[in-house]
């Protein structure tokens, strides 16, 4: 039972965080190491993932779960449609230019001076008990709700109610600013995202010359041309083609 | 924090603890049955050069299986991040728009207020919404109506947030639509057809 | 909440069987770490098991809707143990890797996707205290961490190194990914109505007769269980929507590859997922783990009579047999209600016949998103403008389990009697507010880190 009543005292809190951010940190220096792009992606995914761990054990279990529904869930979807979009062959190889490793570690470590100097400037930091103190907030369990971010997203801050600051008190204290503007924002991203792909499509034509210059007059009235992959000189695009066109074929069918 | 402390872990940290855990026990399961299979299958992976070819319908397998693919998974992704992004955006709204709405019906049938004080269960709907003290702000003579009215100019207030939140989005979802941003293979047909069309003639 | 009536004091299956098992209240790390992993490997059985069964189910259902018998003889009558023999079989096949796949990834893929299924299951209340951990924003986090699943399909995709099974993972991730928007949408709606994203106090506000079902709440919700239901089942990629899989054109998609064991993993996890979505649609809209007709009430009601329990030995284990008994028709009916919304998924798959990828996405785009935005915005303002609904339970006599000691700790400083007189509730719902408003007197873990950061000072 000795071995029990040690283990007992350990401060499970720090051995959590350790844990994940042990694991976020190595996999994220694996994602540096790695040459294969879809490695790359797999690493990012347990890294941000272990951040996620470090959401929830902040008590954050609204923030942690959002963490992992759009960066590991959505953002690496996207990303590895980027990279199947982008690659020409299989095991694609990223390699680094010295000088980008040199500019990288410019704006990598100028960043990391950043947050270092301003996780020195956050006072409740500095003092062991303010931070003992936050963390039993912590487990009081209305830390862990999301009712207070959807309050504080119609602006109010539930948690300056009782504050000194008639200003914070009255309830102007709330996001309701950045809430709107994050919508314009994702509406500009959507139109933005759309155009791209639009523009991108016409770029690349799928046919030959002739063909191109029949299809043309056609392009300026959809404008949906769809087949980026123009070389043809793999069997396999003829496969997706052929795919396809079978498709095509029966709506051609369904048309009829 | 020590566990002597809290109480069978604390709470974030049990949560964390059990994702830990679960995720463990989830890959040491899979790992196990994979481990006794070891011992029963047979393993000769180089019984003939064709074993490990890929599957192509018996075929000889051509080219790479690393294809460029289509610029519209692409947009979907898009798509589905921006709208994703919106929909996470819902749920704590939901549950201020849900919380605000009980208190105000709550208050309807004058269960809210009891002898100017809040009820047990106003203040436990409060606390939820995550007012910590529920005597600030109150008032001597505290009633049903003022619960009430203040209640649902939160709900209405939510709604119209939401609302202007949801509508500049579903504008940009219309605009993509009506730009035929939205279609799949159905614009690529028509286009081929009419493509075809002088050929055929 | 009704369980709290006789409260074992349990809130969780670790907890229970901390206390109900091992009699302890306060275990050491090693008993509490004991205790996780038996409510793991509980949760465990209900993806594994849970396969077993419905790999028989869905032989047998397609077989009837085929006009065949489906397996008959392994086992019996029925054929009952062909899974179990399937399984033996599966275990004795080698395990195979092509030579052009990315080793270490199609390993590591089915063990990303059958993770990422079962801790989705954590979150997931089986009965009123019947589940592995309170997530408060348990809907989220399902919601969230089943989307995971499609991670491991894109890993097999891409790195067996065959085109079946890229084009299999791009289309599972581009469907995924695409339903999961209008999934979320018709999911907020529940949560709105109920207005909080703990599962448990969504499954409690649907205590009583049907009518008290979230689905009937307005026309709207109904609809959005409909849609919800779809959704659910394209991202689980289900037929008619099985794009992934796509036997007919894509030989079996992102596993064409893989075979024995490692196989069967992508299966196990896409029975669970199927059975946690249909789970997840049972409790945000079908009443969760209560039955139509509230037997679970009646038995509550007919034990909560002091006189009846007399007093002598048994005087302390009746009512908590009582909880077990009520948490034991809570989680069967769970259970029933999700199988149930699996065998029509299965229905489903051997009735319709598979869409295209441009049908696929336009059914996502075109018709289930906008018509889940205007089941939320139709829910939204008929909550607003408080019309009739179905639904005759008070919803806000119903609380997260959190804040009950927190609310009670206020008003004792305040010095205000926290018990109100209840002369009121003489309806059904009384058993809820008894539940809800008596003070437990129980420890929780809150009240005690608070006392404990008192001391400390």
């Amino acid at each position: 039972m000795g071995i029990l009543a040690a283990v007992n005292r350990v401060y499970w809190h720090e051995f959590f965080f350790m844990l994940f951010a042990g694991i976020s940190v190595v996999f994220a220096v694996c994602v540096l190491l790695t040459q294969n792009i879809v490695r790359m992606a797999f690493y990012l995914v347990l890294s941000l993932g272990s951040t996620a761990g470090l959401f929830f054990l902040a008590g954050a279990e609204f923030v942690g779960a959002m963490q992992l529904m759009i960066y590991v869930g959505g953002t690496l979807v996207l990303l590895i449609f980027g990279v199947m979009l982008t690659a020409q062959q299989r095991y694609v190889k990223m390699n680094t230019h010295p000088t980008d490793w040199v500019l990288a570690t410019i704006v990598g470590g100028s960043l990391l001076v950043l947050l270092i100097g301003a996780a020195a400037g956050v006072d409740s930091w500095k003092d062991a008990s303010a931070s003992k103190k936050a963390l039993a907030e912590l487990d009081v369990d209305d830390a862990r709700t999301a009712t207070p971010l959807g309050l504080a997203l119609t602006g109010v801050r539930v948690d300056k109610l009782d504050s000194d600051d008639p200003a914070l008190a009255n309830g102007q204290s709330g996001y309701l600013l950045p809430f709107i503007i994050v919508s314009v924002h994702l509406l500009v991203v959507l139109i933005g995202a759309a155009y791209m792909a639009r523009t991108k499509r016409s770029a690349t034509a799928p046919v030959g010359r002739a063909e191109r210059a029949r299809l043309n007059i056609m392009q300026m009235e959809h404008e949906t041309d769809d087949v980026v992959y123009s070389a043809s000189k793999q069997s396999s695009s003829s496969l997706l083609d052929s795919d396809q066109s079978q498709a095509e074929e029966s709506t051609d069918e369904a048309q009829e | 924090m020590l566990l002597a402390e809290s109480t069978a872990l604390g709470s974030s940290i049990g949560a964390v603890a059990t994702l830990a855990l679960f995720v463990t026990i989830g890959l040491v399961f899979l790992f196990v049955n994979l481990l006794v299979g070891r011992f029963v299958r047979p393993h000769n992976p180089d019984a003939h050069p064709e074993k490990g070819d890929i599957y192509e319908c018996g075929e000889p397998t051509i080219g790479s299986s690393f294809v460029q693919f289509d610029l519209r998974f692409y947009v979907v992704a898009l798509l589905f991040i921006i709208f994703d992004v919106e929909v996470a955006f819902f749920f704590p709204w939901a549950t201020v728009f849900g919380k605000s709405e009980q208190l105000s019906e709550m208050a309807q049938v004058e269960q809210a207020v009891k002898g100017n004080e809040l009820s047990a269960d106003a203040k436990r709907l409060y606390r939820e919404m995550g007012v910590r003290d529920t005597s600030v702000g109150a008032v001597s003579d505290l009633t049903n109506e003022d619960v009430y009215t203040s209640s649902k100019m939160l709900a209405r207030i939510t709604l119209i947030d939401i609302g202007v939140f949801f509508a500049v989005l579903i504008l940009g979802f219309a605009y993509v639509w009506k730009r035929g941003d939205l279609d799949w293979v159905k614009a690529v047909t028509e286009q081929r057809r009419l493509a075809r069309l002088p050929a055929d003639e | 909440m009704i369980g709290s009536l006789v409260s074992t004091g349990a809130s969780t299956v670790t907890e229970f069987i901390s206390q109900n098992i091992f009699g302890l209240d306060d275990p050491n790390w090693f008993m509490y770490l004991l205790c996780g992993v038996i409510a793991a490997v509980l949760v465990l059985h209900v993806i594994a098991v849970g396969a077993l069964f419905f790999i028989w189910a869905e032989r047998k259902i397609a077989g009837r809707i085929q006009d065949r018998l489906g397996p008959t003889r392994v086992g019996g009558k029925f054929g009952w143990l062909q899974t179990l023999a399937d399984g033996v079989k599966l275990i004795a096949k080698e395990d195979f890797i092509p030579r052009d796949a990315d080793a270490p990834l199609f390993k590591i893929a089915p063990y990303i996707a059958f993770a990422a299924s079962f801790a989705a299951f954590l979150a997931l209340p089986f009965a009123d205290g019947a589940v592995a951990h309170h997530v408060n924003t348990a809907v989220f986090f399902v919601l969230a961490v089943l989307g995971l699943e499609v991670f491991g399909v894109i890993l097999a995709g891409y790195a067996s190194g065959s085109k079946w099974s890229l084009f299999g993972a791009m289309r599972e991730a581009a469907q995924v990914v695409s339903y999961e928007v209008p999934l979320g949408m018709c999911v907020v709606i529940p949560v709105f109505v109920a207005g909080t994203m703990n599962l448990t106090t969504i499954g409690e506000m649907q205590a009583g007769w049907f009518n008290n079902w979230l689905v009937f709440h307005d026309p709207f919700t109904f609809i959005a269980a409909i849609v919800y239901f779809t959704c659910a089942t394209a991202s689980v990629n289900r037929a008619p929507f099985d794009l992934a899989e796509a036997e007919s054109e894509l030989v079996a998609g992102f596993h064409t590859e893989y075979s024995g064991l490692r196989w069967s993993f992508f299966f196990m996890a896409e029975y669970g997922s199927m059975f946690l979505v249909s789970a997840l649609a049972s409790i945000l809209f079908f009443g969760g783990w209560h039955p139509p007709i509230p037997i679970d009430i009646w038995i509550l009601e007919a034990f909560a009579d002091p006189d009846l329990v007399a007093a002598g030995p048994l005087k302390d284990a009746v009512p908590s047999l009582v909880t077990f008994l009520v948490m034991l028709i809570g989680i069967a009916t769970l259970v029933a209600k999700s199988v149930i919304g699996v065998v029509v998924m299965m229905w489903v798959r051997w009735t319709f016949p598979r869409l295209r990828i441009d049908q696929v996405m336009a059914t996502c785009l075109k018709y289930c998103v906008p018509i889940a935005a205007v089941c939320f915005v139709g829910s939204m303002t008929w909550e607003t403008l408080d019309l009739p609904s179905m639904n005759t339970i008070n919803r806000y006599e119903i609380h997260e389990d959190w804040s009950e000691d927190l609310a009670v700790s206020t008003v004792g400083e305040d010095g205000v009697d926290p018990e109100w007189p209840e002369d009121e509730n003489d309806d059904e719902s009384s058993e809820v507010m008894d539940g809800e408003e008596a003070p437990i007197e129980e420890d929780s873990v809150a009240v005690q880190n608070g006392l404990s950061l008192q001391e400390g000072e």
